[in-house]
């Protein structure tokens, strides 16, 4: 339904006319409303934990590297919190050591401990838009045209290198190389947990050429699709050769990567019960779990504040469940439960904050 | 030339302002923010004033720039900007010395004429410490918070922008380091970008950039613009240790023409000395492993330097570029020296790879069996190396003695690699000692790898007609009758089959069947055409093995001496040959039909070399009728009537006198009937093929019909004539289109394969030229090994 009127919108806002009068957030309103959702204390306690002064967000759950993804949530949040200075160191570092592709698309991967730090060229597809939707906003917010120029560039490589046509969907790889139809015997390959929905208005602000609306379509329609076993959740890499299934050489689970699409859906305003039901049904006692999805049964507990945080938003915004006290404390642990964490406080305060 | 003088003119009459005035914008942390003011230029990234680098990067896109932009980025000497002081009153303040120097020498750079205050220690007249806070940040490479500083005062206090001449700074020590960043991830365009963008990186104070920058034009094609960067460095660029890193990165990216170009700008020292005596042997080394690569020949100078470091030296390295060399020189004998030296150096997957195909090359592919053997598992392209010459070993002819081991190995090995060509080999091999059952059990196997592989279906023909299997063998007939004229062929008459090994039995040693059994064919599908056929031979191969089983002898295949001879090399690609001949002659070695192309492609050069034509064909031996009659000043008989005139045509032709022989036979021709004219015109177009008149002889062969045995002759001759001449003329498809035609007369040999081998490999279709050298040298023919190399390295190179 949601999906349905957000496509109707977005050919109006192709159009050049203003979509807000059809009730879907898309306008600078809510980009500004984001602003201020992470509070000082919050944004102060993850950058002490996790940002380097070089700008390096550091996953500290997976060896002490960097990705595109953590430095694109690190901006994200920057954003968030308003705090222009932490959102130039980190842009900073991301630019000048990852941002190197010719084809204008980030390498996704930086190790401190390799020389030199680039030991694979590849893109992470999540982590260039979660860079250029950053960038996008940062340019608005903050009235810096350098920011907007560098977010346009990367959204129309992101346009051009990765987004694919298959039977008929629009679909976005998660690599330049490695996932296409071409480059694997089950390809193309997708993972669900690409699709950040709430950038795709900003992209189109910045690159209106491509059709991103399409794109949003795919992502829901891989989510439909993407439901496997027993649960009906999705797993972390699907192949869309044939029958959709899970894709070959991944563990059949429900897992780390997966978790996060309720909080983009609900983010982006996605908020259509029915494709949440398998989230909600897997997480009624509130603690989200690894599922080998094959038997549908739950595997290891994952138990950090910040996963049931993901939780308690899907909570809040199906049934206004109230957070629970402990979990509007932020006090970071790993780099990613805890990102999850403020990505899901900032969500509740700007479109439930009747549950806190 | 000239644009380069022009933008080296540039660069040290320091009309570098341009850059900065444009390049401080407030909002300078977006690269595009850099970018002077266009000047009206197509292309965005190199409009307007070229300072520097910039010029340098501007011929990057091979536009005339330098002359254009040159007079632009003079501005008028009065609106020549003032430098910004702002960090040298700071690193003066902090006493940082060593940073003043470097600060005024650049500003000294940047603006010809400006020299620094005095009063530099002198308080300003306020304070700014955040602002010192940002520069401490940027001297010491805290880049990301110098930003962030900035960023953060300029949110507290909007009317705020940051001195130009930081941001400036942080610009191009950001621009370094991205450049570092992409260069080091292979990013040639980035880094070019970056260049672009940030172009007073490239000065004599960061040769670093200038290298990468020449490294990433190399990497995109752009050799010239390459060796502008370094030549920027040895023009421009006064450290002895900058200059002669310069060559040594310039060696590794350029070819030696551009190298050479290089070295011209050579100093010499006080004492005398070259500057770059020093890496003279490098040089040397990297110009023999060029000529190596493109086949030319290296200068005897640089040779023996080099083979007097390779010897008293201790590294393989150079032992193994000398043997590359030599290979690629067609001095097999020397190129294996050379490996072996290097092997005995440091023993690796290159420089055994090295003596398997010298010492294939040199005919010796026993030993290149042995060396290859135990190195095939060092590296995919010794595995391939050691598949090629064990199907050249085992298709030499006569077929060699094989240690049971050996056969054995070889046949092990073939058999893994589930290729045609291989099983085809072995099943030559056992054909040629007789071991008739295994040969069918091997043809049978390249068949179901390859049900399109014509002369393993021949091999099994023959091998059938060898056993007096009237069924096995009308199987094949049927399959391949319609679709191979030498299969057809051995059922028409069988006493004009080739016998291989007489039916007689004569007791040859044999190796076990077992011991090069083929390895089942496993996939049902790939069997294709024959797979009926293979059930129903399964029966003979039962048989066979038992036979096998029975006269089992251990150790030795017999050598080919004492199993009578067959009349005809066996080696696949020669079969064909050997068939049309022996059907259409099959008297004992008679007089082939053949003998003057023979001749002719006898005197082509051996096709070892892709750039080298063959040399000049003349056609000498002739079948002509008996010289008789009364003869001309020439010696010749003198033309009375047609037939004298006919004679006269064939006494010129001896005489090397082709042109005349043409009129003689013309004369005959035209006054002639029947045979004789039919003669004369033979010989008319064989003395325009003589003379090198091709197109001519072309016509002269219609002049009168001529039997079809004639004009087959003479449509090959030509048809060679014309492919030699267009390879000749390096028109190589033309060449391809002269064999095609060619080869619907008469099979192609050796010779005439390498030729179109080299011509597909001068139009760069490396399949196919691997295709016809790899059959090539499954004759046993170095040759073939040769092209396999070039064609080797070309790749190999392609793909690096």
């Amino acid at each position: 339904m949601i999906g349905r009127t957000f496509k109707t919108c977005a050919k109006i806002l192709a159009a050049g006319v203003a979509c807000l009068v059809l009730g879907v957030s898309l306008s600078v309103a809510q980009e500004t409303k984001m602003v201020g959702s992470v509070t000082d204390a919050e944004w102060g306690a993850y950058k002490q934990k996790f940002v380097q002064p070089n700008g390096r967000v550091v996953d500290d759950g997976n060896g002490g590297i960097s990705h595109t993804e953590s430095q694109g949530y690190g901006m994200l949040l920057a954003v968030a919190a308003n705090d222009p200075a932490g959102f130039e160191q980190i842009w900073t570092f991301t630019r000048t050591q990852m941002l190197l592709r010719d084809d204008g698309l980030a390498a996704w991967k930086w190790d401190p401990n390799a020389k030199p730090h680039i030991t694979d060229i590849n893109n992470a597809t999540d982590g260039d838009i979660l860079i250029a939707y950053a960038l996008g906003l940062a340019g608005t917010n903050w009235k810096q045209t350098g920011y907007t120029r560098a977010a346009r560039s990367l959204a129309k490589a992101i346009s051009t290198r990765t987004i694919a046509e298959h039977n008929g969907m629009s679909i976005m790889l998660p690599g330049a190389s490695g996932f296409a139809k071409a480059d694997r015997a089950d390809g193309p390959v997708v993972n669900p947990s690409y699709w950040i929905f709430e950038a795709f208005d900003e992209l189109k602000r910045l690159d209106p050429e491509t059709d991103w609306a399409s794109l949003q379509a795919g992502g829901l329609k891989v989510l439909d699709m993407a439901r496997t076993g027993p649960s009906g959740l999705p797993p972390e890499w699907l192949s869309l050769a044939g029958t959709p299934h899970p894709a070959d050489g991944f563990p059949v689970q429900f897992s780390y990567n997966a978790i996060r699409i309720p909080l983009y859906l609900l983010r982006a305003g996605l908020d259509e019960a029915g494709r949440l039901a398998p989230y909600k049904k897997a997480w009624a006692s509130g603690i989200p779990s690894v599922v080998n999805l094959s038997s549908g049964a739950p595997a290891t507990q994952l138990g950090e504040p910040g996963y049931r945080m993901v939780a308690a938003s899907l909570f809040c915004a199906l049934d206004k469940a109230a957070v629970p006290a402990s979990l509007k404390q932020f006090s970071p642990t790993l780099y990613y439960p805890s990102t999850l964490h403020l990505l899901g406080l900032s969500l509740v305060r700007q479109r439930y904050s009747t549950c806190l | 030339m000239p644009v380069s003088r022009i933008a080296i003119a540039v660069v040290v009459s320091g009309l570098a302002a341009g850059y900065l005035v444009s390049g401080g914008s407030p909002d300078a942390r977006d690269v595009q923010d850099t970018r002077p003011v266009g000047s009206g230029r197509a292309d965005p990234l190199y409009t307007g004033s070229l300072p520097r680098g910039r010029v340098l990067m501007a011929q990057a896109e091979g536009a005339s720039a330098g002359a254009d932009a040159a007079p632009g980025t003079a501005p008028a000497a009065g609106d020549a900007p003032k430098p910004d002081l702002t960090a040298l009153r700071y690193f003066s303040r902090q006493g940082d010395q060593r940073r003043v120097d470097a600060e005024i020498a650049r500003l000294r750079l940047l603006y010809p004429g400006w020299s620094p205050p005095d009063n530099l220690n002198e308080p300003e007249q306020v304070g700014d410490p955040e602002l010192d806070r940002m520069w401490q940040l940027f001297a010491d490479g805290k880049y990301a918070e110098a930003r962030s500083a900035v960023a953060a005062r300029r949110a507290a206090d909007p009317r705020w922008t940051p001195p130009e001449d930081l941001t400036a700074r942080l610009n191009e020590a950001e621009g370094r380091a991205r450049l570092m960043n992409a260069s080091d991830a292979k990013q040639w365009e980035t880094v070019l970008q970056v260049a672009a963008e940030v172009p007073n990186l490239l000065t004599c104070a960061d040769p670093e950039s200038l290298w990468r920058v020449g490294e990433a034009f190399a990497n995109t094609d752009r050799a010239d613009r390459a060796r502008d960067a370094f030549q920027y460095v040895l023009k421009n660029c006064d450290d002895a240790g900058v200059r002669l890193a310069t060559v040594q990165k310039a060696l590794a990216v350029l070819d030696i023409a551009r190298v050479d170009q290089l070295l011209t700008l050579e100093r010499k020292g006080a004492d005398g000395k070259s500057e770059f005596e020093t890496v003279r042997a490098d040089i040397v080394r990297s110009k023999i492993g060029r000529a190596a690569e493109t086949n030319q020949t290296a200068a005897a100078a640089d040779l023996s330097m080099l083979e007097n470091v390779a010897r008293t030296g201790t590294s393989a390295d150079d032992p193994l570029v000398l043997g590359w060399y030599y290979l690629r020189q067609n001095h097999a004998d020397q190129a294996l020296t050379w490996f072996q030296m290097a092997t005995s150096r440091e023993d690796t997957a290159k420089s055994a790879e090295g003596q398997v195909l010298a010492l294939s090359a040199l005919g010796r592919n026993q030993e290149a069996e042995q060396v290859a053997y135990p190195a095939r598992t060092k590296s995919d392209d010794m595995l391939k190396a050691y598949r090629i010459v064990a199907t050249a070993l085992l298709a030499t002819d006569p077929a060699p003695r094989l240690e049971a081991g050996v056969l054995a190995r070889t046949a092990d090995e073939l058999g893994r690699a589930r290729e045609a060509s291989g099983a085809q080999a072995v099943g030559w091999y056992s054909y040629n000692t007789n071991q008739i059952g295994t040969a069918i059990q091997w043809f049978t196997t390249a068949l179901g790898w390859d049900p399109n592989d014509e002369p393993s279906a021949y091999g099994l023909a023959l091998s059938y007609q060898n056993q007096k299997d009237r069924a096995g063998f009308n199987r094949i007939l049927q399959q391949w009758g319609s679709r191979s004229q030498r299969i057809a062929d051995l059922a028409v008459d069988p006493r004009r089959r080739r016998s291989a090994a007489p039916p007689v039995a004569i007791p040859a040693p044999k190796i076990s069947t077992a011991q090069i059994a083929p390895p089942a064919v496993r996939d049902p599908v790939q069997t294709g055409g024959i797979s009926g056929s293979i059930s129903r031979a399964s029966d003979a191969i039962r048989a066979e093995r038992a036979a096998a089983a029975a006269a089992y002898t251990p150790s030795r295949v017999q050598a080919a001496a004492s199993v009578p001879a067959p009349p005809q090399p066996i080696a696949p690609a020669m079969v064909r040959e050997t068939v049309r001949e022996t059907v259409s002659e099959p008297a004992p070695r008679a007089p082939r039909a053949m003998s003057r192309e023979d001749l002719a492609s006898s005197m082509l050069d051996d096709f070892s070399e892709p750039v080298r034509a063959p040399r000049e064909v003349t056609v000498t031996q002739v079948n002509q009728p008996a010289v008789r009659g009364a003869k001309g000043p020439s010696g010749c008989p003198l033309a009375r009537n047609p037939t004298t005139a006919a004679n006269r045509g064939w006494c010129l032709m001896e005489l090397e006198r082709p042109m005349e022989a043409i009129a003689a036979f013309d004369v005959a021709i035209q006054t002639g009937t029947g045979q004789v004219k039919e003669d004369a015109a033979y010989g008319k177009a064989l003395a325009n093929l003589r003379a090198g008149l091709t197109g001519n002889a072309a016509v002269a062969a219609t002049e009168a019909a001529q039997s079809p045995r004639r004009s087959v002759e003479l449509s090959v001759q030509i048809l060679t004539q014309r492919a030699i001449a267009s390879y000749r003329d390096e028109k190589y498809a033309e060449t391809i289109i002269a064999l095609n035609e060619r080869s619907r007369y008469v099979p192609e040999q050796n010779d005439l394969m390498m030729m179109r081998g080299w011509a597909y490999f001068n139009l760069r279709r490396y399949s196919d030229a691997q295709r016809i050298f790899t059959a090539v040298s499954k004759t046993g023919d170095a040759a073939g090994m040769r092209g396999l190399v070039a064609i080797g390295e070309v790749t190999g190179r392609i793909k690096d």
